[in-house]
């Protein structure tokens, strides 16, 4: 596990509540294949405090970790690396 | 023999607190014995007392009044309208309400309580003795005014000024009048023509013959203070005398020059409207107007594009106004007060890239829209909504580039209704128009939302919530392709777009930085001229100086006329010939200042200036009498008249010799600001909250203007300790009375320790004038602070 994954799986969760739902990460997603497949259903689990359930999202298996919906995002959400954390907490249980 | 006048006491004990709370008899008693004091009065019915207490002041006995105890607002008027007809200076009168002064504090025994309803009274009474009468202070105001800008919220000001009977000097940067509204189709709700309400502006500012109208002019040079403002114009030549010109449009066609496009009318300018006006196919001459013809001739030459030794337009015209000589220029003019409203500018939307804005025809601006669906640009608009064979469809991309942490954080507020009104005329001109809406929440407040509605009900009208990320051109016909996710169909949509409309936010007008720099405005939000937004929202943080419309912050027509009436009502009363102000204007011992600047440094509305010899010199109408430069000097050499570092000092220093009032309890004095810690103290006092009860109030015209010398001087008389109260940081009246009282107190710990105090023996809070019970509770935990620390090792 590289050095930044280190910090990204036992540091704390990148936030989701600045999400708006504005969908700008889905639109310019490639892997996003709606309505089961998108990361805004990801983001919107976590902010509903459903984190189990985004934890368990098919779309953590689709996921390349391109970046893209990091960029765009208006609200300074950082997606990908959420959804990272989510595969993380999946994989390798919660940290610690 | 005539003795000199002394303080009248006078004791009216609305409501019995204070029978209640001590003996009154005994008190009284001891009042009366005070030193200067005239007398006690202490009448059975408010009437005759007070008749008895006019006599006193007619027969010169008395001079100033301090009124002990409480009255009902009207006994307070009738009491204060009985003792003015005797030529009592309102200066010279002291309410003091001693339940609210924390005199009388629950569960203290009643002897303790009158030793400190005592001593409350004499600090009082030791400030009382050293107040002078004041009177208003009148300045030079100038019944002129000069308004920078000349859109729709410029034009409002000047107008509701020339109407008020100023003359109004309006300084527009370009050769047009009307601003971004004279480049709209059409208003929200009802769809009207902007020329039209613009056009019934101009004729009545012009018709009250008070208003002078320069355009090409800015800013170039402002001195003086309000009421006798020294402003600058420069005007950039523009060639034609506007004076003379009617626009009759004989030059442009006798001009030889055929420019490429529209374009570079507005390289001057941000790259506005010129793609829709190049799309428009409107003549592009060297010679021409740059605004609507509705609103009064704005034709310029572009000196730079003119043939050598053509003067073709020069023999054309038959109005003789065209001057290819013409040089820059500049006007003085004298104002008393200045209102900004240099409006705003859209968000340079070539920043989201992702968009292709301005790389394809097809992508296009909300404002660039207003102009496709103008007279003119309709032509264009059906010329890209035509594509053959397919059925006809068009996007608008709410919030591009707004409410987006990488571009503007903030919402314009007016695009979605702006979006919502061009889809309207867009359907009514194109019934078989399918029109997307790509949203990530919809803005329609008041009764923009009956807009909202008539849309959503359109057939071909679909929201789409969500936005997309990108779009690109698509091969075959050069339409736009697009995917965006919709949330609540969990659905992606693929679509097929002739046109997007990308509905970009509004940013201040380049302008408006240099002249904030010019001014000395303080930098605001975003770059827009800061407001006090629940009390002063026309403030500019410089007296005289009033901001309308966008410059302040993003708004829609409505309210940039709504800001306008307000700036120009602000500005007013310094136009009026004579400016009136407050009597507490800071006043400088120049014997004990020795030029360190900090009173200039330390003024938020940079009220201070140097004169010839270094000394500070105040710009009286400037002022906001906040009394920062007071609490700022490091050698006490400026006061507040009636509220000087001397008078404090004296109560200080009863203080100090009656520590003994505490017993074993700490003595905590406590500086607080009138606007809104000593609302909530007094309330907290008066509601029987347990205050420790060697807390004494002492009210501040602002934190800020608390000078540490004061509190130094009372830690070394023995006041255990020193709790200074200020607004929530971001409050202060003064801007920056409450940030600089925290920093200033923070900074004492040195001198603390020199005397060889604990740093703790000050403490600063922040308070609300609802924070009753939290000042209860800060100044509880306080207590028991010092009673861990000990008594002041200075306590007699």
């Amino acid at each position: 596990m590289s050095a930044p994954d280190r910090a990204l799986h036992f540091g704390p969760p990148p936030p989701a509540q600045a999400c708006r739902q504005c969908g700008r990460c889905a639109s310019v997603c490639p892997r996003s294949r709606p309505p089961e497949l998108s990361p805004r259903r990801v983001v919107r689990l976590v902010q509903l405090g459903l984190r189990d359930e985004a934890a368990r999202h098919p779309f953590l298996h689709s996921c390349r970790f391109c970046g893209k919906c990091l960029v765009k995002c208006p609200h300074g959400v950082e997606v990908a690396r959420l959804v990272k954390r989510l595969v993380f907490e999946q994989f390798l249980g919660p940290p610690g | 023999m005539p003795t000199k006048p002394g303080i009248a006491l006078a004791l009216w004990d609305q409501g019995g607190a204070l029978a209640r709370a001590l003996d009154l008899d005994a008190f009284a008693a001891a009042l009366a014995k005070l030193s200067g004091v005239a007398g006690l009065w202490r009448p059975a019915d408010l009437e005759g007392g007070l008749e008895e207490l006019a006599q006193a002041f007619r027969e010169g006995r008395a001079d100033r009044l301090l009124m002990l105890g409480r009255a009902t607002p009207a006994q307070r008027d009738l009491i204060w309208r009985r003792l003015s007809a005797t030529g009592l200076n309102p200066h010279l009168v002291h309410w003091l309400d001693l339940q609210e002064e924390s005199a009388l504090p629950p569960g203290f025994p009643s002897e303790p309580r009158r030793k400190k309803a005592l001593l409350i009274t004499k600090m009082h009474l030791a400030d009382l003795r050293l107040a002078r009468p004041l009177m208003p202070v009148a300045v030079p105001a100038e019944p002129t005014a000069l308004v920078v800008g000349g859109g729709v919220a410029g034009l409002g000001a000047a107008l509701a000024l020339a109407k008020a009977g100023v003359e109004v000097h309006l300084a527009e940067r370009t050769s047009a009048l009307g601003g971004k509204v004279a480049l709209l189709s059409g208003f929200y709700p009802l769809g009207c023509d902007p020329a039209c309400g613009l056009s019934f502006t101009l004729e009545a500012l012009r018709a009250t013959g008070k208003a002078r109208l320069h355009t090409l002019s800015e800013l170039a040079e402002i001195s003086g203070g309000p009421g006798a403002f020294r402003a600058v114009l420069r005007r950039r030549p523009g060639h034609v005398d506007p004076e003379r010109c009617d626009g009759c449009g004989a030059c442009a066609e006798a001009c030889p020059v055929q420019l490429p496009d529209l374009a570079e009318w507005w390289q001057d300018e941000p790259p506005l409207n010129a793609q829709a006006f190049a799309l428009a196919g409107a003549p592009a001459k060297a010679i021409g107007p740059t605004g609507n013809p509705a609103l009064g001739t704005s034709y310029r030459v572009l000196r730079e594009r003119c043939p050598e030794g053509c003067d073709a337009c020069v023999a054309a015209c038959p109005a003789g106004a065209v001057r290819l000589d013409e040089d820059e220029s500049r006007l003085e003019v004298g104002a008393g007060a200045v209102i900004l409203a240099t409006g705003w500018d859209p968000y340079p939307l070539s920043r989201l890239t992702e968009y292709g804005y301005p790389r394809s025809r097809r992508v296009v601006g909300n404002l660039e829209m207003e102009g496709l669906l103008s007279e003119r640009g309709l032509p264009s608009l059906a010329g890209l909504l035509g594509a053959e064979g397919k059925p006809p469809a068009l996007g608008f991309v709410q919030c591009a580039g707004s409410r987006d942490l990488a571009h503007l954080p903030y919402c314009s507020g007016v695009c979605c209704s702006a979006t919502l009104k061009q889809a309207r005329r867009l359907k009514q001109l194109w019934p078989e128009l399918t029109v997307y809406i790509f949203y990530q929440d919809m803005r329609t407040p008041g009764f923009e939302e009956d807009l909202y509605r008539d849309v959503a009900a359109m057939e071909g009208v679909v929201f789409v919530r969500g936005l997309p990320a990108g779009v690109r051109e698509q091969d075959q016909d050069g339409r736009l392709a697009l995917r965006c996710e919709d949330a609540y169909a969990g659905r992606e949509l693929k679509l097929s777009l002739d046109l997007l409309v990308l509905a970009g936010g509004m940013t201040p007008s380049p302008g408006a930085a240099e002249l904030g720099g010019l001014l000395g405005l303080p930098a605001g939000p975003h770059g827009f001229f800061p407001a006090h937004l629940q009390c002063h929202p026309e403030e500019s943080g410089r007296s005289g100086v009033f901001a309308a419309g966008c410059a302040r912050e993003p708004m829609n027509v409505a309210r940039s006329l709504e800001s306008a009436a307000r700036a120009a009502l602000a500005a007013l009363p310094f136009m009026q010939g004579e400016a009136w102000l407050a009597p507490h204007l800071p006043q400088l011992d120049q014997g004990k200042c020795d030029q360190c600047k900090r009173c200039v440094e330390e003024c938020p509305f940079g009220s201070w200036s140097l004169d010839e010899r270094g000394f500070p010199r105040l710009d009286l109408a400037r002022c906001r009498q906040c009394g920062i430069c007071m609490g700022s000097c490091p050698l006490t050499a400026i006061s507040l008249p009636n509220r000087t570092v001397n008078q404090t000092a004296k109560a200080v220093e009863v203080l100090g010799e009656g520590t003994a009032f505490a017993g074993k309890e700490p003595v905590i004095l406590a500086f607080l600001c009138r606007h809104d810690a000593l609302i909530a103290a007094r309330a907290a006092a008066a509601a029987g909250l347990a205050l420790p009860p060697g807390v004494v109030l002492w009210p501040l015209n602002c934190a800020g203007s608390l000078n540490n010398a004061l509190v130094a001087d009372a830690l070394s008389l023995g006041v255990d300790g020193v709790f200074i109260g200020g607004c929530a940081e971001d409050q202060c009246h003064f801007r920056e009375g409450s940030r600089l009282a925290g920093r200033r107190s923070r900074d004492l710990g040195d001198k603390l320790a020199q005397m060889r105090l604990e740093p703790e023996r000050v403490r600063f809070a922040h308070l609300g004038i609802g924070d009753a019970g939290r000042f209860a509770e800060l100044v509880g935990e306080y207590a028991a602070a010092l009673r861990a620390l000990g008594p002041n090792p200075f306590r007699m």
